[in-house]
């Protein structure tokens, strides 16, 4: 029993070791390891938010102390928010990714909290919507798609990875909007993940995707599924630089999805300081241009009045279409 | 051939450069302890442990963070075998015939089969993975929500080999675990369900939650009771190695249970849990003593432990060959080879061939390492046995509540398991099988979400199945597994169903 209990001990100094493994210390805030919550499963776009972040952060040596990415999944963000708003209301020592999932929440009324409820600190980066269909699709371009949807409105079906209300559902419902098509012939099958959209998409089973330019990256890179349209109002670089706007066809729809990050409701105004200079610095590394390159990510920085008011004009749009769409009475 | 030969040596060379040998160790060692202590999974610690892997070439990472994924689906069964308490979801059903080998003094064989079982299925999983891993992903991707509903209820139709001597109690245990996963968030609507506006329970219940709490707590409190009747014995181990008998009468189980596993984990779906509650089904089934599986068969110890196995590289297919991570810990070596600056693609084997071989390669060496770790240990959890029950309870309590708790850190999920506990000793005390609760709250989900988007897509029609002969064969064997034993065993054995 001694042995199994050396072994538990072994175990945990192990998997705890993977949290202490850096060394810091100096004198100013943060004064504490700090705490990067990423409100959903690792892999996903939040995860990623964390892991970048705090990667460059630390290659570049901005933030001396240990950061800990934290997954804590659930409810879209939620759950987290329940914790920070409730628990960790004055904790310093914490950020949480946060995009615009929780502004499109907050217009179906599906999150009980907002983000006047917490601290937004920062916007970073954004990812443009994006539609896809398979590399073998009859669908050369986005203007065959939308003349076949035009005759046969519920005949397409989209795979995304939001919930009905969420960002990717919106997203067809704008352009179903900007082509005059009946919303209640849409068909969007909503997926766990981004990766279980494209699997459906690859296998045949749904004519198109839509998602996030980010999302398909690597496989509009390789071929494999042939990028219709961006859902943008500027031109992509890279990967995305011959994939034309949908507004080019004369479907006037741009969405946007940014990431960053909010703080405890309670934090001190020295420290919110402190973040916004410090990921003010972040966005202008040349390691960050590295990490918007790869992920197809278009830069995008906002703190303070700036970001309220981008905020306030995104949950305002939304409420709006979610009102003409029917989501919410 | 030669070419795949060619690159295998290729990918051995990088295996074998000191640093990724090491990185391969800390993996299988982590993921062994990782799989030993209940709660905490294999994609919780994998992510635990992404830190270490910063800065790092991206084979490094990769071989790292799978070592733990394979090296957890080794560990998960000792604890199952020993205490009756799996260590990660997959090896729930390696409980069924492995406690019952330990309480007969078997303890020794049941957890060297499992290493052995484990090794060769891993083996043969990466070798496969090698050699069919491009036309094997395009069998996954014939598989959509159609399919994998079809997928489901075949995984399903499994209860009734778990259900001892009741197939209704069986059923009623699998339809309390379906309910079980309605709770939280739908995702076709996004409708809160059962939550009773608890934010913890928006995720749904957590399943380690509920096989720690409806295995662990259950069998410590039915074990107390039947210690104080003085009725609890745990026979004396009498050999802690294997026999040649022992491994002759499991290598069928195991060989299948590793070509089953691997096919099964290339699909969509709870892959390594799917595969090791249907390799059991399969050698119940085709053995010709049934009733011997639930009382200490070693074969129900040897399938699943190798089929969870060979199902954690098929699980990687999607991922290497076409850049989908399709499960939950795919998605973590996904989000890991990301920050490495490596974009997992359908072009990874060609743009990063040191990532893709590398990891094939240390696979192997990986597998060979958690050979030799595991098999001394058998001794050491052994002598686990021997501690007297009043002190064995209260640890297995103990380790089994922090288990719990490092899954999300909360304090609901005790009181959870708590509950599940008392209703699981009831259970047990009404003969109701408790693996059933566990298949239907993992499979529950995605049953219901597969059909909901089906109907998405069709617009309503249930032709959809008719059109896909993936779907219709599937539902045709799922009949097979429930049909044809009431057929075949009649007058045989007694009627499986209670008058």
């Amino acid at each position: 029993m001694r042995l199994f209990g050396r072994f538990l001990l072994a175990g945990l100094v192990l998997v705890g070791g993977g949290l202490l493994f850096n060394d810091a210390s100096q004198a100013g805030y943060p004064d504490k390891p700090v705490e990067f919550i990423a409100p959903a499963n690792p892999g996903g776009g939040w995860d990623l938010t964390c892991r970048m972040s705090a990667q460059v952060l630390k290659e570049a040596g901005l933030v001396t102390q240990p950061i800990v990415v934290v997954n804590k999944p659930g409810g879209f963000g939620v759950v987290a928010m329940t914790d920070i708003t409730r628990n960790r209301a004055k904790d310093q020592n914490v950020l949480v990714a946060f995009s615009a999932v929780l502004t499109t929440q907050m217009a179906i009324k599906k999150n009980p909290f907002t983000y006047k409820d917490v601290t937004p600190v920062a916007a970073l980066f954004v990812d443009y919507g994006a539609i896809a269909v398979r590399k073998d699709s009859k669908y050369a371009s986005f203007k065959d798609l939308v003349e076949d949807w035009k005759k046969q409105p519920g005949g397409i079906s989209f795979a995304g990875s939001s919930p009905p209300g969420g960002l990717d559902h919106i997203r067809i419902a704008m352009m179903a909007k900007a082509l005059g098509l009946p919303l209640k012939d849409l068909r969007y099958v909503a997926f766990q993940g981004g990766a279980d959209a494209l699997a459906a998409l690859l296998g045949g089973h749904v004519t198109a995707f839509v998602g996030e330019a980010g999302e398909i990256a690597g496989h509009a890179e390789s071929g494999t599924i042939r990028p219709l349209a961006i859902l943008s109002d500027r031109k992509l670089t890279g990967i995305f630089e011959k994939v034309p706007m949908a507004k080019e066809f004369g479907v006037n729809v741009s969405s946007a999805n940014w990431r960053g990050f909010y703080a405890a409701p309670e934090i001190k105004k020295e420290n919110l300081k402190f973040w916004e200079e410090t990921f003010g610095k972040m966005v202008k590394t040349k390691q960050w241009a590295d990490v918007l390159e790869k992920q197809a990510w278009v830069d995008l920085f906002l703190t303070g009045d700036k970001l309220q008011k981008f905020l306030d004009d995104e949950l305002a749009m939304y409420q709006n279409l979610a009102k003409e769409l029917g989501l919410v009475q | 051939m030669i070419e795949i030969m060619n690159h295998l040596g290729y990918g051995l060379q990088i295996a074998l450069a000191p640093i990724n040998l090491l990185y391969a160790f800390i993996g299988c060692l982590v993921g062994t302890l990782i799989g030993v202590l209940p709660g905490i999974g294999p994609a919780g610690g994998m992510a635990l442990l992404i830190p270490l892997t910063y800065g790092k070439e991206p084979a490094s990472a990769i071989i790292l963070l799978a070592g733990i994924y394979y090296g957890a689906m080794y560990g998960g069964s000792t604890t199952s075998i020993l205490l009756n308490v799996p260590g990660e979801a997959a090896s729930v059903v390696t409980t069924l015939d492995g406690y019952q080998m330990a309480r007969k003094g078997r303890a020794g064989p049941a957890l060297s089969i499992a290493a052995i079982g484990s090794f060769i299925a891993g083996t043969i999983g990466v070798a496969l993975l090698m050699m069919l891993g491009p036309p094997m992903a395009k069998v996954a991707l014939q598989f959509g929500p159609a399919e994998t509903f079809a997928l489901m209820v075949f995984g399903l139709s499994t209860v009734t080999s778990l259900a001892g001597k009741s197939v209704r109690k069986g059923l009623v245990a699998s339809t309390f675990g379906l309910m079980l996963a309605t709770v939280g968030s739908d995702l076709p609507t996004g409708i809160l369900r059962f939550t009773f506006d608890i934010p913890k329970l928006m995720e749904g219940v957590d399943i380690i939650v509920v096989a720690i709490g409806l295995f662990a707590v259950s069998e410590i409190l039915s074990s107390a009771e039947e210690m104080r009747a003085g009725e609890f014995v745990v026979e004396k181990v009498d050999r802690i190695w294997l026999s040649l008998q022992d491994f002759r009468r499991s290598v069928g189980a195991i060989l299948r249970g590793s070509f089953l596993g691997f096919l099964i984990g290339v699909l969509p779906g709870a892959a390594h849990v799917t595969a090791s509650f249907l390799s059991y089904t399969l050698e119940k089934r085709l053995s010709k003593e049934p009733e011997r599986f639930g009382q200490g068969e070693i074969r129900g110890v040897a399938a699943p432990e190798s089929a969870n196995n060979s199902a954690a590289c098929g699980a990687l297919i999607p991922l290497l060959t076409m850049g989908l991570p399709a499960s939950a810990v795919t998605a973590v070596l996904y989000g890991a080879l990301l920050m490495t600056g490596v974009r997992p693609s359908p072009f990874l084997f060609q743009k990063h061939p040191d990532v893709a071989w590398g990891l094939i390669g240390s696979m192997y060496i990986g597998n060979a390492m958690l050979l030799i770790l595991n098999l001394p240990l058998v001794a050491v959890w052994v002598k686990i046995l021997k501690t007297p029950p009043r002190w064995l309870f209260p640890i297995v309590l103990a380790i089994s509540f922090v288990g719990v708790y490092s899954v999300n850190r909360s304090a609901l999920d005790l009181l959870l398991a708590t509950i599940l506990g008392v209703l699981g000793y009831c259970m047990r005390r009404l003969d109701y099988p408790l693996a059933p609760v566990i298949l239907g709250l993992v499979l529950g989900d995605l049953l219901e979400q597969a059909l909901r988007q089906t109907l998405m897509i069709s617009g309503g029609s249930l032709e959809i199945f008719w059109r896909s002969p993936i779907a219709m064969t599937l539902f045709v064997l799922a009949a097979a597994v429930v049909a044809l034993p009431q057929v075949l065993y009649r007058g045989k054995v007694k009627p499986a169903v209670e008058s």
